[in-house]
């Protein structure tokens, strides 16, 4: 099976998010990070119109570079404070990296898969072209794929020492997409499979992303220097897909750390 | 066969011509089997040239020095200056799994560089930054060296095997906490049946770390004697290290390099409990929707496997969730021969899906398997009978499932087949 899957809904959620009321309570303890990624997986899936999809036919997808580092250093800190053995469970357990995709499956009653790839170059292309197999596959019905950086205080001060700089270029941001087999849904556009290939830099080039450009969405442009620059571009680039019929089919998203194609269809 | 009826799979099978595992269990794929055999169980307080630490839980560590000769060999062609200082002890782990891996499935250096690899990698600790001196010295508002942090970045497990294996293709770090090992064997399946690769390593790889020991002895999941899966009186896991390493490629690819394969992928599955950040739903429900959705993948929803190698931590909600989501999947319970080798590992975490699809395939392959180390009593409480240590049981099939269940709700499973 090989269904066509298109891009039926996208959510970039506002710097300014609030969470809604049905989640208040079930966030209190989540850290940004896992708040992000259901606030904008929640606000995807409310686009789209009510289906009877079951909940094992829909899935969750994340991609990211950094993942909850910042929880990470909360829980080493609590080691460090509080001593061998009691390190903080809550802290500890929102600190793996998939625990944000365990929060969006319990919160939004996804049972298909749930999973998480971490990355320092396009982790949300990686998760969106998983995503998309397993839509086109027929393996599920509808996959929920979530771009996420919360970065931590540490790193950006790593950041300002490698280069010298007073303003780190990152922002918390959280984008999802949600895919769907052709026939069953409205949407964007199709997805018809991204292409990655990596190449070695030194580890700097991966938090600067100096050069990193998209191409086909009009002019070759240059993206901020930040890991999810290329995932609001492309969020914005698809979102106009079909009302600028001057777009390429073919974008490709290039950078010192490798080369991505991802490929369109009207 | 197992009754098996092939209705054909959706995906193309995909060949394993490679087998390669470091751990606490076993340096090697061999010497794992032999000590999993021969019930030679490598638990011990935790050494200190891994870290410091005044709790009692001991753990299954891999030798000091994890980068074996094979991984010089092949390091020594592929990456001349490298510096085994310059990369984690969790890329050292891969790095050795990896080596034995290639060697068996007679991959050449040349070989890899000549086409795309695709390199699919499971791990918990490997992706996080854990470097407590820095931190101290950064939070005290002193302005450490960086080299650290570049350490951090140039440690993406995925993209540091690429670096060091000179190859390029797609790469994945799949961070589903202790499925992800799992996880990356059925990504790399997919990965080569839609053609995004045409060689892949997958697997998955977790050095021990202080953070996690802390975090499982604080969420009061550990034991302080080696861990009793499945058995009455179990208290909880022992924390491992190591890596279980693949070497995928598609039926045609293999043939063509005139490779035996030693099995194949037919079957992926994973699904989400949506339940608890840390504990299993009780019923085992999104194991349950993994089982089936693997059964769906290898095209026959009524196979009833040889062998179930479990997740089997040994904590009393894993193995009465997983127990039970067996029973469900498979009703006539004493049909399944189902064992869990974490009691010769400890529990590897990102690793442990990797490490057990290898003991699974071993195990078809000689037709055989041990019991599970540390079970001498089964609960009678579970909702079957695992097959306890004493036990060397005979397999009538050639296929089997490993499966994993994971912090966060996240279950997988593979469906793994035997080559005669």
């Amino acid at each position: 099976m090989n269904v066509p899957v298109i891009v039926s809904a996208i959510e970039q959620l506002p710097r300014d998010y609030v969470v809604p009321d049905e989640l208040v309570r079930d966030l209190r303890r989540a850290d940004a990070f896992i708040q992000m990624a259901v606030v904008s997986a929640f606000a995807a899936v409310s686009r789209l119109p009510a289906d009877k999809l079951q909940p094992e036919e829909v899935g969750v997808f994340i991609g990211t570079a950094f993942g909850p580092l910042e929880t990470n250093f909360e829980s080493l800190g609590s080691l460090i404070d509080d001593g061998e053995g009691h390190i903080s469970p809550t802290l500890f357990s929102h600190s793996v990296y998939n625990a944000a995709a365990g929060y969006v499956a319990r919160l939004l009653d996804i049972r298909g898969p749930a999973m998480t790839i971490t990355n320092y170059g396009w982790p949300f292309l990686i998760a969106m072209e998983e995503a998309r197999l397993a839509v086109a596959s027929g393996r599920i019905g509808r996959a929920v794929v979530i771009g996420v950086e919360t970065y931590s205080a540490l790193l950006a001060d790593a950041y300002r020492r490698f280069f010298q700089v007073e303003t780190v270029p990152w922002e918390r941001s959280a984008v999802a997409w949600v895919l769907e087999p052709a026939g069953a849904a409205k949407g964007f556009c199709r997805l018809q499979g991204i292409n990655i290939k990596e190449f070695e830099v030194e580890p700097a080039d991966l938090l600067t992303r100096r050069g990193e450009t998209l191409t086909g969405c009009g002019a070759v442009s240059e993206l901020a220097r930040h890991p999810m620059a290329y995932v609001s571009a492309l969020s914005e680039a698809v979102m106009s897909f079909d009302k600028l019929p001057q777009l390429s089919n073919c974008w490709s998203i290039k950078a010192s750390f490798g080369l991505a194609e991802i490929n369109l269809d009207r | 066969m197992d009754g098996r009826i092939d209705k054909g799979s959706p995906l193309a099978p995909v060949a394993v011509t490679g087998m390669g595992c470091m751990s606490g269990g076993g340096t090697d794929v061999n010497s794992l089997w032999q000590n999993l055999a021969q019930t030679v169980i490598n638990c011990h307080p935790v050494p200190e040239y891994l870290f410091k630490t005044i709790l009692d839980y001991p753990v299954f560590a891999a030798p000091a020095n994890c980068f074996s000769e094979s991984a010089r060999l092949l390091v020594a062609e592929t990456a001349p200056g490298f510096k085994q200082e310059s990369v984690s002890r969790t890329v050292l782990l891969t790095c050795s799994a990896a080596a034995e891996a290639l060697q068996q499935a007679g991959v050449s250096a040349d070989y890899l560089r000549s086409v795309r690899v695709g390199i699919v990698l499971g791990t918990t600790v490997g992706c996080t930054f854990h470097n407590e001196e820095y931190y101290s010295a950064w939070r005290s508002g002193l302005e450490p060296d960086l080299g650290p942090v570049q350490f951090y970045l140039a440690g993406n497990v995925a993209s540091a095997m690429h670096r060091i294996l000179g190859t390029s293709g797609p790469s994945a770090v799949i961070t589903n906490a202790c499925a992800s090992g799992t996880d990356a064997i059925g990504v790399a399946r997919n990965w080569l049946a839609s053609g995004q690769c045409d060689i892949a390593i997958a697997g998955g790889a977790d050095e021990l770390s202080r953070v996690a020991y802390n975090g499982f002895v604080s969420l009061m999941l550990g034991d302080k004697n080696p861990c009793r899966p499945f058995n009455a009186d179990r208290k909880g896991l022992n924390l491992g290290e190591g890596a279980g390493v693949v070497v995928l490629e598609r039926q045609d690819e293999s043939a063509t390099r005139q490779c035996r394969p030693l099995g194949w992928v037919r079957g992926y599955g994973s699904a989400a409990d949506a339940w608890h950040p840390t504990a299993p739903h009780p019923e085992g429900r999104g194991l349950k929707a993994a089982l089936r959705q693997a059964l769906r993948d290898c095209g026959d929803v009524k196979l009833v496997p040889a062998l179930i190698n479990a997740h089997g931590t040994g904590t009393k909600a894993n193995d009465r969730a997983e127990t039970a989501a067996l029973a469900a999947i498979f009703p006539k319970t004493a049909e399944l021969v189902v064992v869990s080798t974490k009691g010769i590992t400890g529990h590897t975490l990102g690793a442990a899906g990797g490490i057990e699809a290898i003991f699974t395939l071993m195990a078809l392959r000689a037709g055989q398997t041990p019991g599970t180390v540390g079970c001498l009593e089964p609960d009678p409480e579970l909702s079957l009978l695992p097959v306890i240590q004493t036990e060397n049981r005979q397999l009538h099939g050639s296929w089997g499932i490993s499966q994993s269940l994971a912090f966060g709700g996240g279950n997988s499973a593979l469906i793994l087949e035997a080559a005669p």
